[in-house]
């Protein structure tokens, strides 16, 4: 290369951390403003150990942080977490709405002493983290910081520590998700406004990044991953961006389990677009291939080989799960679908006199909070209806006027529908191993929050499907039922807890 | 400036403002007049329902049936049970028993004063964790000597527990269905006297107990907090959705 080809050839462009961060927009910026704060109002609102399983997420962070050593499944939890959770009156407070956690100054005191007494490092034999002792590390190696950090404070302080980092990681949901939107629907730049800060306002949503539980970090996953793979059909498959598909890929697996539904959707994606890519870059774009799988699938290798070597089963704890599930196959399948819709002719009722889409999904994700004991009145959810099926309209218009466009996407929209599908899966084989004994141990509407992206879109669409003229005051109007919706399921909260 | 013409307040004030609103102006950036009315009639909608809220009575328990709280049994087939011998407070609006099941079936709810019903209830499956609440017709009086009887109608997957004192004899729930040893907790709920607006200081108050760092500051701070989510909603709205 000659000194006057070099001159005039591109200077490759540097990517610095801050480079990359001052492209995001602002508004992104606003969005994730939005999420953290609704996230750290519900984490000041929400007792401690007041929302599902976070009594054994704490104790995992714990033994993590001052045992340097995963939970167990087994035991019990440590003498400071037992005192917390006896004087804050877990047992008596949840699932029991007429129950309330403490209300004097008394209580109070006894609480400060008994934390005070019982404070103190690792002690062996409270290595017990119940149902969170099979889930991978990364989320609590990441709350060991804020728990180590604050090396003076009792344990309900490093709790609001921990949940102020679930919420960070909200905030960067609905950044994400303003950026996702924003790559499916370049077209209407008004309407990822609606998406993005919509995303922030939901009510579950804000609740559960307002606690310890990586279900938090699962959503901010999941959502990077869903950009990153918009992005991909959008701008094609280069090596960088395979590897980061790649990663994050990687980080879902070693965050929760329930990725495990998502990763068959994001490897699909990952092959399409390398496919994709071949035609232009030709065998290049499957070496990038093959490295962001290694990326992807290498830690689940070494943890499958660590565990075989050790003489352990393959999958270690979750092995165990995998041998409970029982009955037919496609008993299975039909309970799987009959958790999400009606039975089709010819099947077994396994939810007999339930309309589950409604009862379970709609219904609980308008309003179930705490240990799933706090409700608004029955008329709320009957309301509710009026202004979901005017979204879910004003979507369908969207997407009708914009059908051209979307056969362009099909290989896109199979791949978020895998993903979704995926999950869906996942959830209903779940609660299938406790069937009939229980009806739908996981039919919660927090286990389908990863997907919240695809419901951005959706109220994107639906400002979009209200025209031209009317479509940012639809967008406005969506952003603010979201917003009363929020502020009113809060109320609900203090009303439940403090009232 | 031409005479006559307006010119805004903020502009004479401010010369940014003027830079400002020229940036604006050349890139096509107006405020669209149906934005303006959406947001402040939404607003004002909200503001109103929030007022409306806060002005009624916190729900509270008039009476129950039982004070112990024991598992009294469990029923995976439909079963009716009626509890003789009970007082249905005035003014009760919803009935709230005490049963307990992860995906709760349909539930009806009768009170029979010698044999003729004064009020009845009902609610739909899909009720959730340790109590079912069943709204009922308020009633002008107290009635003393009533028979409470409930019925859910489990589906024979999954099963329901119930919640109350074992006790023997006439007192215990006579049942159609799986046998309980003993009456149900049932708890007659109505509308306290003092609305929310005047409970608010109790309220914050309490929110400040069992958490870290206790006192009432925790409620200002949630204020703050929500008070800047509706600041940046607002600010989106008017950035982003023209």
């Amino acid at each position: 290369v000659s000194v006057a080809e070099a001159a005039v050839a591109p200077r490759p462009v540097r990517r610095t951390p801050r480079a990359v961060l001052r492209r995001v927009p602002s508004l992104a910026w606003l969005c994730a403003a939005v999420a953290f704060l609704n996230a750290a109002a519900w984490s000041l609102i929400t007792p401690p150990f007041q929302v599902p399983d976070e009594p054994e997420h704490v104790a995992y962070v714990k033994v993590l942080a001052e045992g340097h050593r995963l939970p167990s499944a087994e035991g019990e939890f440590s003498r400071e977490e037992l005192a917390a959770l006896a004087d804050t009156r877990l047992q008596t407070v949840a699932e029991q709405p007429e129950e309330q956690p403490i209300s004097s100054r008394t209580q109070e005191r006894t609480l400060q002493r008994a934390l005070a007494r019982s404070e103190g490092g690792f002690e062996a034999g409270g290595e017990y983290a119940g149902v969170a002792a099979s889930e991978p590390p990364l989320y609590y190696a990441i709350q060991a910081i804020p728990f180590t950090l604050d090396g003076t404070g009792n344990l309900l302080e490093r709790i609001e520590l921990m949940r102020l980092v679930s919420a960070l990681m909200g905030g960067l949901t609905a950044l994400f998700t303003f950026l996702f939107v924003r790559e499916v629907l370049p077209a209407v730049p008004w309407a990822w406004t609606v998406g993005g800060v919509g995303v922030a306002l939901v009510p579950l949503f804000g609740f559960m990044s307002g606690s310890v539980n990586p279900d938090a970090m699962l959503c901010t996953v999941t959502a990077a991953l869903l950009y990153s793979l918009a992005r991909g059909f959008r701008r094609g498959l280069s090596r960088r961006a395979a590897i980061v598909l790649g990663g994050v890929i990687a980080v879902g697996l070693a965050t929760k389990l329930n990725f495990v539904g998502l990763a068959p959707g994001a490897l699909l994606g990952l092959v399409l677009l390398s496919v994709r890519a071949a035609r232009t870059l030709g065998r290049a774009a499957y070496v990038s291939l093959a490295l962001a799988l290694a990326v992807a699938l290498g830690p689940v290798g070494v943890y499958v080989v660590a565990h075989v070597v050790s003489g352990a089963p393959a999958l270690g704890i979750v092995s165990d799960a995998i041998g409970l599930t029982h009955g037919s196959a496609p008993a299975e399948l039909s309970y799987i679908w009959q958790l999400y819709l009606p039975p089709l002719p010819g099947m077994h009722p396994d939810f007999a006199g339930l309309f589950t889409a409604r009862q379970i999904w709609f219904d609980w994700y308008v309003g179930l909070y705490g240990w799933l004991d706090t409700t608004f009145p029955g008329w709320v959810y009957d309301f509710a209806l009026v202004p979901a099926a005017l979204i879910g309209g004003l979507c369908i218009r969207g997407l009708i006027t914009s059908a051209q466009t979307l056969r362009a996407h099909v290989a896109e929209l199979a791949v978020y529908g895998t993903m979704c599908a995926g999950l869906m899966v996942l959830i209903g084989a779940d609660s299938y191993i406790a069937f009939p004994a229980l009806d739908a141990e996981y039919g919660q509407a927090r286990y389908l929050l990863p997907l919240l992206p695809l419901l951005g879109v959706v109220l994107a669409l639906a400002a979009r499907g209200a025209g031209r003229r009317w479509g940012p005051a639809a967008g406005a109007l969506i952003i603010l039922l979201f917003l009363a919706h929020d502020g009113f399921s809060q109320l609900q909260e203090i009303a439940r807890f403090y009232g | 400036v031409p005479a006559g013409s307006r010119v805004p307040f903020l502009t004479l004030i401010c010369p940014r403002e003027i830079v400002r609103r020229r940036w604006r102006r050349e890139r096509g950036f107006v405020t669209d007049a149906r934005l303006k009315i959406t947001l402040g009639t939404g607003l004002l909608v909200g503001a109103i329902a929030l007022a409306v809220t806060l002005s009624q009575s916190p729900v509270t328990v008039a009476g129950v049936s039982t004070v112990a709280q024991a598992n009294i049994g469990s029923s995976s087939t439909t079963t009716s049970e009626c509890e003789p011998g009970g007082t249905l407070p005035s003014a009760t609006t919803g009935i709230r028993l005490r049963a307990f099941a992860f995906l709760g079936s349909r539930v009806a709810v009768e009170v029979l004063e010698h044999g003729r019903v004064i009020t009845r209830g009902g609610r739909g499956s899909g009720w959730t964790a340790g109590a079912v609440t069943v709204p009922v017709r308020p009633l002008a009086r107290t009635r003393l000597g009533v028979e409470l009887c409930f019925a859910l109608f489990v589906n024979g997957d999954e099963t329901e527990n119930f919640v109350g004192e074992s006790t023997a004899g006439a007192l215990a729930a006579h049942a159609t269905g799986d046998d309980l040893s003993g009456r149900v907790r049932a708890e007659y709920l109505r509308p306290g006297r003092s609305s929310w607006w005047s409970l608010a200081l109790s309220v914050a108050r309490r929110m400040g107990l069992g958490h870290a760092w206790p006192g009432t500051w925790s409620v200002l701070l949630v204020i703050a907090l929500m008070g800047g989510v509706a600041v940046l909603c607002w600010r989106a709205i008017l950035r982003g959705l023209q």
